[in-house]
């Protein structure tokens, strides 16, 4: 550290590398975390979610019986728990498949056959008991309550709300950058040897700097990436999100807080590697100065 | 000495290197993410944000919605004035009683539209004013409960809503028949009237027609006293 021709490069070098390993915690975390899959699954069935969109799909169905007078059994009682966790994961696996450019489309199409003919008797019952014409008015009303249903369902179970996203834009946007993630990870890890490799080269003279150079470029990498991890933990600030449906909230915020968990991880590892470089660098430092 | 010297000065840029390179990064890394964090936001605020907070639900109890029921006085005998302020409700509470003779309706009336509202009781549109000020006053609730026999007003017919600072006592002028998307009835107006609105009943399944009656008011009274208050 001694000569400025070798100081200023290595601050510039560690600089870089600073960067470059924040990019590589970024890619790692978005490829193994959020445009994984599994991470929405698991939390799917962690927190029961699918008991309860049962629940609030029951409740929303005995509250549009005061103005449909279709009671609410005549939805509830082909909607199983199983079912409806079902069309929760298509939406998922479905939407992780477009989003990694598996499919080419992003197309929720649940059986709703079971839904659809319990209406049908229902009406049809209906019609019978009261005398009521089957004329096209009775067939348009059917098919309005029928799509009603579907549409309340699907909204109810697009937790990660991947169809507004659709639907706006956004899902396929997205779609166009994360083809090139992989490409930008390689490119990342690329970076951090190639800094790593330069460092070396710049201190092969005293080749125990390379430990305080790379040391501090990992501290300080991992507390850039940890500040806003802990800040989002330590205020809960996912849980100020006004989102009116339990179930979307629930999903949401785990989610969320999944993801800092696996960037908090990962930054303290390199925090606690880049610590102990810098540690042993010190220690040999000291030995040196001794001898 | 030197050798300290040198030492020395070798231990602070030791030390400061790592707050130099921080402080620099850490202005890079802010600088270039402001961009982003507004582009997330939106993607979030379209995806996610809501008008109504609400906390998620535990033992059945929506945290963030807050029903408020209240004792509205009836029998109130000290003085009335033709003027006075009204009190603002917050949403979710009951701040009046709706009441008819002729369909033999007394009925809560919240502040706010909310689907828990409107199984307990009718629901004024937050968004419209407060019987006694000047404007057009918009309730609403289900026709299968509560309003089921709004079709059954015509004109002339009276209609007492008693709030917490007074009662306001309406005329039926107009019966009303519109489209939902119509907004021509509950929009605000110069003038102060109540405007009560239900689902056209029909044989199954939703309406997109709204059935209901425009009031003129003819009796204000204040509480002189602010009972409400």
């Amino acid at each position: 550290m001694k000569s400025a021709k070798t100081y200023i490069p290595c601050v510039i070098l560690s600089i870089l590398l600073v960067f470059s390993m924040l990019g590589t915690g970024i890619c790692i975390t978005a490829d193994k975390v959020i445009l994984n899959s599994q991470t929405c699954l698991e939390i799917i069935s962690e927190k029961k979610l699918s008991e309860k969109i049962r629940k609030l799909l029951e409740r929303t169905f005995k509250e549009k019986y005061n103005s449909t007078g279709i009671p609410s059994e005549v939805y509830i009682d082909v909607l199983s728990e199983k079912y409806i966790d079902n069309i929760v994961k298509l939406h998922v696996t479905e939407g992780f498949e477009y989003l990694n450019g598996r499919t080419d489309k992003f197309n929720v199409s649940p059986d709703f056959e079971a839904l659809d003919e319990s209406i049908t008797e229902f009406f049809d019952n209906y019609a019978e008991e009261n005398g009521y014409i089957k004329d096209s008015s009775y067939h348009e009303k059917l098919q309005k309550e029928i799509n009603n249903a579907h549409s309340i369902i699907i909204s109810y179970t697009d937790i990660f709300k991947l169809d507004t996203l659709s639907e706006y834009g956004v899902l396929t946007q997205a779609r166009g950058y994360i083809k090139y993630l992989d490409k930008i990870t390689y490119i990342c890890i690329g970076a951090d040897i190639l800094f790593i490799v330069l460092l070396l080269l710049i201190c092969i003279k005293n080749i125990k700097e390379i430990l305080y150079w790379v040391g501090i470029s990992f501290m300080i990498s991992s507390v850039i990436g940890l500040i806003p991890c802990v800040y989002l933990t330590s205020s809960n600030y996912f849980d100020s999100f006004v989102i009116k449906q339990e179930q979307i909230f629930t999903a949401f915020t785990s989610y969320m807080y999944r993801i800092t968990d696996s960037v908090t991880a990962f930054e303290t590892g390199v925090l606690a590697t880049g610590f102990l470089m810098t540690v042993i660098y010190i220690l040999t430092a000291r030995k040196k100065g001794t001898e | 000495m030197m050798s300290n010297e040198k030492k020395s000065g070798s231990a602070i840029l030791f030390v400061l290197t790592p707050v130099f390179i921080f402080l620099i990064c850490i202005g890079i890394t802010v600088a270039g993410a402001i961009k982003p964090y507004n582009k997330i936001s939106t993607y979030l605020s379209l995806a996610f944000m809501d008008n109504l907070k609400t906390v998620p639900e535990t033992d059945g109890i929506t945290a963030g919605l807050h029903i408020k029921e209240n004792d509205i006085e009836v029998d109130y005998d000290s003085e009335f004035s033709d003027t006075g302020e009204v009190i603002r409700p917050s949403f979710g509470e009951q701040f009046a009683k709706l009441s008819s003779e002729k369909l033999e309706l007394d009925i809560p009336v919240y502040w706010g539209s909310n689907s828990e509202l409107f199984e307990r009781g009718a629901c004024q549109a937050s968004n419209s004013v407060l019987p006694g000020e000047n404007g057009n006053a918009v309730i609403s609730a289900h026709v299968n409960t509560f309003f089921s026999e709004l079709d059954k007003l015509s004109k002339g017919d009276k209609i007492e809503i008693t709030t917490s600072y007074g009662i306001f006592t309406y005329e039926v002028s107009e019966t009303v028949e519109f489209k939902k998307s119509d907004k021509k009835y509950v929009v605000p107006k110069n003038e102060e009237i109540l405007t009560l609105y239900t689902c056209k009943p029909d044989v199954l399944g939703g309406s997109d027609m709204r059935i209901g009656v425009v009031c003129r008011i003819t009796d204000k009274k204040f509480y002189a006293d602010k009972k409400g208050e």
